[in-house]
């Protein structure tokens, strides 16, 4: 009888703890569908999208970090990152475009020097400044 | 004697190759030669935007160049060493597309694509420059390289390009045509918060470069961003749930309450709308019209159904309106 009771006291307790847990201090804050979720369509319900997009988070600052970006910085520009462009560039940072501008033809053999020379005149490319034709400051 | 014929065989050799790389396919450049023949009505003949600064590139900072020559324009004083830190990426001696994204989002403007050369040219005409990503040689082996487009002339078929080390680099438009097509037309609109909105942007594309500014932190941007959107798009109803959460997490409820009630009048049936009026309700003690609301949200049903059933359930279980219910 004794046990029974004290039972009874222990599995109210253990409700009460989790109804409390359920219930927020600030409920109206919880369950607000906020603009992530709005505007990327995503429902929060689904975990599994939830773990993959950290996973990629976690991928790209890594890779970030790899390529000489520092800790605090990658860190950083993962966090601007929507989930759709992480996904993106968790596959493609090695390989998707990287702006820079001059130097990567320096080392070309000549034959590919004389190729984009002429493809540079046809107007195909513009790999060498000297070959823009009506440039009032050619570079 | 021989030399002529070594010569010949070169020549030859040369063109064998350069017809191989593909030049057969990519000789065409049928959107200049629309853009030209028939320019679009409304668009200006020529249009230049001379008061764009420039930033003349170092090394392998076209990027920050870029992006420094854009930002500059739209208000924000900054230069390329600068944001090369947040931008650059070393060990790809460059810099991403999404960085030149994120690098906007992090100085408060807003990244808008604009894809094409006819859209492109309506912006500049309308006073914004636009940067581009270009792959300046053959696919084969790609050299990236980022410009901000200035200018053109549909007439003397050119561009003008902040580009390099170049202040005005005035370069065929068939060979953008053919650089830029090689990027996919990549391009982006640095867009200040309060507008103006580029003309070809959609609802959704500056709605999702404004939620970039939440994600960096700046909800004041975000705020004024998506306000902007309400004024543009007053039909829209994501515009205002926007702003609504913007303010919700900045404590104004009242002014979220009169947001998300306008929002409410244009469609009452929307569950996003429904369920995040319950919940401004509730925060502000009108139990009866938040159990309404969440009522109709749970009713409304659609992805968001589990959170307006837990909404319900937190209406229905909040001790301050056991009183009033």
């Amino acid at each position: 009888m004794f046990n029974t009771i004290k039972s009874k006291s222990v599995a109210v307790l253990v409700i009460a703890s989790v109804v409390q847990s359920v219930v927020p201090i600030v409920p109206a804050m919880a369950s607000v569908i906020g603009n992530e979720q709005v505007l990327e369509r995503q429902s929060v319900a689904d975990s599994r999208s939830t773990v993959e997009a950290f996973m990629s988070r976690e991928d790209v600052r890594s890779q970030f970090e790899s390529l000489g970006v520092n800790p605090d910085e990658a860190a950083q520009r993962v966090a601007a990152l929507s989930d759709a462009e992480v996904a993106k560039l968790a596959d493609q940072i090695q390989s998707s475009p990287a702006g820079q501008g001059f130097g990567t033809i320096i080392g070309a053999a000549v034959l590919i020097f004389i190729v984009l020379l002429i493809t540079d005149l046809l107007g195909f490319t513009h790999v060498f400044g000297f070959t823009n034709k009506g440039s009032a400051n050619p570079g | 004697m021989a030399n002529a014929m070594m010569a010949g065989r070169l020549v030859r050799l040369i063109a064998a190759v350069a017809v191989s790389v593909g030049l057969a396919g990519c000789a065409a450049t049928p959107i200049t030669t629309n853009l030209t023949a028939s320019p679009p009505p409304g668009l200006p003949i020529v249009a230049e935007l001379g008061d764009v600064p420039f930033f003349p590139q170092t090394e392998y900072f076209c990027g920050p160049a870029a992006l420094a020559t854009a930002l500059n324009d739209s208000g924000v004083n900054v230069l390329p060493d600068v944001l090369a830190q947040s931008i650059y990426t070393p060990g790809r001696q460059g810099t991403l597309q999404t960085e030149i994204l994120t690098g906007a989002r992090r100085h408060g403007r807003l990244a808008i694509p604009v894809g094409g050369m006819a859209a492109a040219f309506s912006e500049v005409a309308k006073g914004n420059p636009v940067l581009l990503l270009q792959n300046l040689s053959l696919e084969l082996m790609p050299q990236w390289h980022y410009a901000v487009l200035v200018g053109y002339d549909l007439k003397a078929k050119t561009v003008v390009l902040r580009s390099g080390e170049t202040k005005r680099l005035v370069l065929e438009m068939k060979t953008l045509e053919h650089t830029w097509r090689r990027a996919e037309f990549w391009g982006v609109i640095v867009a200040k918060p309060e507008g103006p909105v580029p003309t070809n942007a959609g609802v959704t594309q500056w709605l999702e470069a404004a939620l970039g500014l939440e994600r960096v932190g700046r909800l004041d941007d975000a705020l004024t961003a998506y306000r902007t959107a309400i004024h543009q798009w007053p039909d829209e109803t994501a515009p205002l749930i926007a702003t609504a959460n913007v303010l919700i997490a900045q404590g104004a409820l009242a002014e979220a309450e009169g947001v998300l009630v306008h929002a409410y009048n244009q469609d009452a049936e929307d569950p996003i709308i429904l369920n995040n009026l319950a919940n401004v309700y509730l925060e502000r003690g009108k139990c009866k019209q938040a159990e309404i609301m969440a009522e109709a949200a749970v009713a409304a049903g659609g992805p968001f159904l589990a959170i307006s059933n837990d909404t319900l359930a937190t209406v229905r279980a909040a001790p301050s309106c056991h009183q009033s219910i």
